[in-house]
């Protein structure tokens, strides 16, 4: 199955064709969503449950590890998925994004067909056992040196973050319709996150998911804005930063020699 | 002249030169032991760009020396599919030096 209108250009759709040939095979996209989010919400309430008579300051664990959550992301992200690495897992996560998720959706075609393209954008469901896993240290270290609650709040926040991941990524990747449009954060992160899968700009623009504020951060965005320009820019094209597409392309087009040092003089 | 092209295909990246494959160890796996990459600075664009001078100029060390201001003129700056020109790559190692971007 494949979208009707699209502007897609043969090479996507020749791409979209052959993966769902070669990575065939039985799956259910619904499936999927549903072992993610049963999985992360039976763990929220485990995490939640353990919690006792919560003082003011340990619900600060919930912000600092959804900031601790971003910028792991965002990392992960520029130097492991967009970065060929050695490492045969590291390597998977790169040949799963750069050479997979990221020519299956173009700029020009971002949405799905239909549940079982699905899979090009979800993590495999054995990622929530991952993440928990790797959350265990720090919070147990947490829970050791500060506090019991502060241990159990920091795993729910890593596992609420990545769910929120899950569904802003989910939210990228479908057709545009009114509430996506009008919902701060998503609209933003819609945006945000096609401008990252023009193909120009992909290796090192936009590499921030869930939220664009560490590209703002460490100067990764195509905005030219400020924390809130880029907490609630929506869909505002009108602060992009001019000249970033300039690229070698297959189609002849050349960046011009030298713009700075031309501007410069 | 010559005509260098690469793409990202689900199997890995290729890289030719003319119809033949471009190996990512010509000249030896200096930079990077990963193979190729492009569209930023780092090790697989830095193999890249020697592989591309060393089969370009046909002197290895003077495409070592190279490499850094042909990354950031040209191979930082390739499309997910991309060709270049002998004299793309001439036009790039002639031009003044480049002041570096921040993404
Ligand atoms: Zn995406
Ligand atoms: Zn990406």
């Amino acid at each position: 199955m494949e979208l009707v209108n699209t502007i897609m250009g043969q090479r996507q759709r020749k791409y979209r064709e052959m993966y769902r040939e070669r990575v065939s095979g039985w799956y259910n996209g619904w499936l999927h969503v549903m072992i993610i989010y049963l999985a992360g919400s039976s763990a929220l309430y485990i995490y939640g449950a353990n919690t006792v008579n919560v003082q003011w300051w340990e619900w600060l664990a919930l912000p600092f590890g959804f900031i601790s959550y971003q910028a792991s992301e965002y990392i992960l992200h520029m130097y492991v998925m967009h970065r060929p690495r050695k490492n045969v897992v590291l390597r998977a996560l790169y040949i799963r994004h750069t050479l997979m998720h990221h020519q299956f959706f173009t700029k020009e075609e971002m949405r799905f067909a239909d549940h079982k393209d699905w899979r090009v954008t979800f993590f495999p469901p054995f990622t929530m056992l991952g993440l928990t896993l790797l959350s265990i240290i720090p919070s147990l270290a947490a829970g050791i040196v500060i506090s019991e609650n502060v241990g159990w709040l920091l795993m729910a926040a890593l596992t609420a973050s990545y769910m929120f991941y899950e569904l802003i990524h989910f939210c990228c990747h479908i057709d545009d319709n009114w509430l996506v449009r009008n919902m701060p954060l998503i609209n933003t992160a819609r945006r945000h996150h096609t401008a990252h899968h023009d193909h120009a700009l992909m290796m090192r623009v936009n590499m921030g998911i869930g939220t664009a504020l560490p590209d703002w951060l460490m100067g990764t965005s195509d905005l030219d804005r400020g924390f809130w320009g880029h907490l609630f820019n929506g869909y505002d094209e009108s602060h992009v930063r001019p000249g970033l597409q300039k690229s070698f392309n297959a189609a002849g087009t050349r960046p011009v020699p030298n713009r700075q040092a031309a501007e410069r003089n | 002249m010559k005509i260098y092209s690469g793409d990202r295909t689900i199997d890995g990246v290729i890289v030719f030169v003319n119809q033949a494959h471009l190996l990512p160890d010509t000249g030896g796996a200096i930079f990077s032991d990963t193979g190729f990459e492009w569209g930023y600075d780092g090790p697989g664009p830095r193999q890249l760009a020697y592989a591309i001078l060393i089969d370009h100029l046909g002197d290895a060390s003077r495409a070592k020396a190279l490499v850094p201001r042909f990354v950031e003129g040209c191979v930082a700056r390739l499309d997910n599919e991309w060709s270049i020109s002998s004299a793309d790559i001439e036009a790039v190692l002639n031009s003044p030096e480049r002041t570096g971007q921040r993404a």
